[in-house]
């Protein structure tokens, strides 16, 4: 056994990776904006923004693929072209479909194991953890998203490393993988690794990421733990459904709820708590004809965070092309 | 801008980075090499790719050779020593000379002029002597064509030159034979060893060069002679390829002629070597319609007395013909290796194939992930292609060679002039192992423009467009500029594919449509190497700095 080497130029004991001050145009388009984060070993950390954000910018910076125009990201301590055989430090995961059709997976993970004189053995033990045994000895030209994104996931692992960079792995996963990838993203973490996971969807990172960068047009949005998020966006909100919709929101707004009428006939009131909600309504004879108190999403929580910050459905830049 | 929250900090701060229990693996350069090794053989397409490589090289050569006759006859050529074809064609005044002796000439002037051609107007420079026209003593094993020989001689555009056994040559003083600035030149012979000797007064000499000649008799034959090879215009053009040959004749006067050991028995006889016997007729300057052998005058004769010692008398003596290598016009076995080029594209498709389909696919970006050090990567891809199509093109090159020369004699070109040569022969290892090498670089500069285009059509389009396009060109311009691109292009390299042997000595009609190359086989090979490494190092700064 060779020891691992220790990183002992770290601001930071825990953080794996170290973005700061990142500036990058592609032409006129800025990509990224003055962005800073930092990526802390033992959690999965959710990359959040929406298509063009600069997400996978941010990845191939980090990954030494891209140079960017200022700012500079850091693996352990060291820009990632200057690591020692860099797949035994970070795994990575950018492009599932980037794949040669005619070579089977096995012998894609083959390759990527010699460059790194990593055994054969090696690729059997990640063939294994992936659930891949059979579809390997394919040709990668008829894999599914699913297969290639979990055969990207086993490349990943080859090295065993402390720090993984995956970017939107949840594409194209079926229901049952959906659970898989989310399980074995909170077992890497618990391991002790440092996980990083792009998605344009907050909901794919619910109940899987301890911890949120949100960024949108290349800009640091929030960068905050899912804990923190949640009880910040969770006030107390009541959902309503009455056929007496002007009544109620006449009542509850006296009362100092705000209201808004989200569907048809149904309320959704903040300000009051369901107790006082029922007690206003029947003090007023209200009819209702369903009550419940709402706890918010990190979908929801994450509209809320960005709402005014970035207008994405109208201006998200578009997906750079590289 | 400090974006972590305090209380972040606290929560997680007491988590240890993972540590691998697994062995840390290596990521020198043999790791790099291995694995684009492995990338190239699990890719069942371009496994074929290179079996078609090594077919598409040996099948079409196969073809050629078997599809290539001989219609012209060609005049029996004398057989020199090791069963070479040879030229051997002079004038000579010469002597019996025994095991130790020497002859020594002083040469005053060189003069020649084109006595025969064709066609109405005569060629440029008709009233100049050949540049390697030739005048001055021999000794030689007898007068039969093709004997072992040493002479020493001058030159009008060489200088002197020390030769021997027809390959032989060696440079000495410079510059022609005046009046105003002789040349003298000696032979001794000890042995069987000559060695020459030039000086510009007969007191100071410098020793040319020495040899030994097997086969050389107790007695041999020693004189003064005058030789001036045939000459060439060649012509090639969009609708014509031709080398027009035209006859020469050079005079030379000689004195202070001084033969040492000369056996006492005969005299000084005059032989035309290589054509009827005995002094040729005194006459007219040879013209339109001469004979072969047109041009043997003996200007001034007499015989010299006695078996040895010196003479001031001044003989000037005129001739054509030459004592050199026989290289035949026409190349078929170079010719037939032309075929090699169905292999060449499938080698710079493949070659293109393995660095952009990466790029089409993203791959790249994992292999730089994977190997960050991008310089390496691109050096390691070289190595592997450029091994793996010099195997290929190894394996149909070397199985064709033989298979070829026996397809080309049952053709019906006559040995020697065509010698059957084995594939162990410095020319059979030059054209097969130069085939294979010229797959291997071609791959190297494809896979080189593939890194900068990223795209397959420009990388085979740039492979193609530097190997092949010139060579086709080449046969179709006219000569000069057909030339220029056989000396500048990557297709130089094509040279390694000449089955005649060049020598500078030798004047020869030298056209691309003829498989002739402008520079010799090993320096136009390195043109390519310059281009690759050139392309490679092009593409190793730029992959360096762009984005991947």
């Amino acid at each position: 056994m060779i020891a691992r080497p220790v990183f002992p130029n770290l601001h930071r004991m825990d953080a794996m990776i170290e973005v700061s001050g990142l500036r990058k145009s592609f032409g006129p388009t800025l990509a990224l904006d003055d962005l800073s984060f930092n990526v802390l070993a033992g959690q999965v950390t959710g990359f959040v923004g929406p298509n063009g954000a600069g997400k996978s910018t941010t990845m191939r910076v980090i990954l030494g693929l891209d140079t960017p125009d200022a700012g500079h990201a850091l693996v352990s301590g060291q820009p990632y072209r200057s690591l020692r055989h860099p797949m035994n430090q970070v795994g990575a995961l950018l492009d599932a479909g980037a794949l040669q059709p005619g070579r089977t997976g096995r012998n894609h993970l083959l390759w990527l194991a010699r460059s790194q004189g990593l055994s054969a053995s090696r690729v059997d033990e990640v063939i294994g953890q992936a659930g891949l045994e059979k579809a390997v000895k394919r040709k990668a030209g008829g894999y599914s998203l699913g297969m290639r994104q979990r055969l990207g996931l086993a490349a990943a692992m080859l090295g065993d490393p402390p720090v993984l960079i995956l970017d939107e792995p949840f594409n194209g996963l079926d229901p049952e993988g959906i659970v898989w990838m989310r399980a074995h993203l909170a077992e890497l973490a618990a391991q002790g690794r440092a996980v990083l996971v792009s998605s344009h969807l907050m909901s794919e990172l619910q109940d899987t990421a301890d911890h949120l960068v949100v960024i949108g047009r290349g800009q640091l949005i929030a960068d905050t733990s899912v804990r923190e998020l949640l009880a910040a966006a969770s006030g107390d909100r009541v959902r309503l459904r009455t056929t007496a919709r002007s009544e109620a929101m006449a009542v509850l707004a006296s009362a100092g709820g705000t209201v808004a009428a989200t569907e048809r006939d149904t309320l959704t009131v903040q300000g009051l708590n369901a107790e006082q909600v029922i007690a206003l309504l029947g003090r007023a004879s209200v009819p209702f004809s369903e009550i419940s108190a709402h706890r918010a999403t990190l979908e929801e929580a994450y509209m809320e965070l960005t709402r005014g910050a970035v207008d994405f459905s109208a201006s998200a830049a578009p997906e750079v092309a590289r | 801008m400090n974006v972590v929250p305090e209380a972040r900090r606290s929560s997680t701060a007491a988590i240890t980075p993972y540590q691998s229990t697994q062995p840390a693996g290596r990521d020198g350069f043999p790791q790099l090499l291995r694995s684009e090794w492995t990338k190239i053989r699990t890719v069942r397409a371009w496994v074929a790719a290179m079996i078609a490589a090594a077919v598409g090289v040996g099948l079409p050569i196969v073809a050629l050779s078997a599809t290539a006759t001989d219609h012209n006859s060609i005049p029996n050529q004398p057989i020199g020593p090791g069963g070479l074809a040879v030229v051997d064609s002079f004038y000579t005044e010469h002597h019996p000379i025994s095991a130790d002796g020497s002859i020594t000439a002083r040469v005053t002037s060189l003069t020649g002029r084109v006595i025969q051609f064709q066609g109405a107007s005569a060629p440029p420079g008709s009233s100049q002597p050949q540049p390697w026209a030739k005048a001055g003593v021999i000794i030689k094993a007898g007068t039969r064509p093709g004997s072992p020989y040493a002479a020493i001689m001058i030159t009008p555009d060489h200088g002197v030159r020390f030769q021997y056994d027809f390959t032989g040559d060696v440079a000495g003083l410079a510059g022609s034979a005046s009046a105003q600035s002789p040349r003298w030149v000696r032979l001794t012979r000890s042995g069987d060893t000559i060695t020459g000797y030039d000086s510009a007064d007969g007191a100071h000499w410098f020793t040319v060069g020495s040899v030994r000649l097997a086969g050389l008799p107790a007695t041999a034959e020693a004189g003064i002679f005058v030789a001036s090879p045939d000459d060439f215009i060649s012509q090639q053009g969009y609708a014509s390829n031709d080398g027009v040959p035209y006859q020469t004749r050079a005079t030379a006067a000689f004195d202070h002629i001084a033969l040492v050991g000369g056996t006492a028995t005969a005299g000084w006889r005059a032989t035309q070597v290589g054509g009827p016997q005995g002094p040729a007729p005194a006459g007219p300057i040879c013209g339109p319609g001469a004979g072969p052998h047109c041009g043997k005058t003996r200007a001034i004769g007499g015989q010299a007395s006695g078996s040895a010692g010196s003479s001031t008398r001044s003989v000037t003596l005129s001739g054509n013909g030459d004592i050199a290598p026989y290289v035949p016009i026409v190349d078929p076995i170079g010719v037939t290796y032309k075929g090699s080029v169905v292999g060449l594209i499938v080698v710079i498709a493949l070659a293109a194939l393995f660095i952009t389909s990466e790029y089409r696919r993203g791959l790249v970006r994992t292999t730089f992930i994977a190997s960050p050090r991008r310089g390496r990567v691109l050096v390691a891809k070289a190595i592997v292609i450029g091994a793996v199509t010099f195997v290929a093109g190894l394996i149909g090159a070397a199985i064709a060679f033989p298979i070829a020369e026996h397809k080309l004699v049952s053709g019906g070109w006559p040995t020697p002039i065509y010698p059957v040569r084995a594939i162990t022969s410095g020319v059979g290892l030059q054209i097969v192992i130069g085939t294979a090498a010229l797959l291997a670089v071609a791959a190297v500069l494809t896979l080189a423009a593939g890194a900068l285009l990223r795209r397959s059509t420009g990388a085979i389009a740039a492979g193609v467009l530097a190997l092949i396009f010139p060579l086709v060109l080449a046969t179709v311009l006219p000569q000069g500029p057909a030339v220029w691109l056989l000396r500048l292009t990557p297709a130089a390299a094509f040279g390694v594919q000449q089955g005649n042997v060049h020598y500078t000595q030798v004047t020869h009609a030298c056209l691309p449509y003829n498989n002739c190359y402008p520079l010799a086989p090993w320096p136009g090979f390195a043109v390519l190497c310059a281009w690759a490494l050139a392309a490679l190092g092009l593409a190793i700064y730029v992959v360096r700095r762009r984005d991947a």
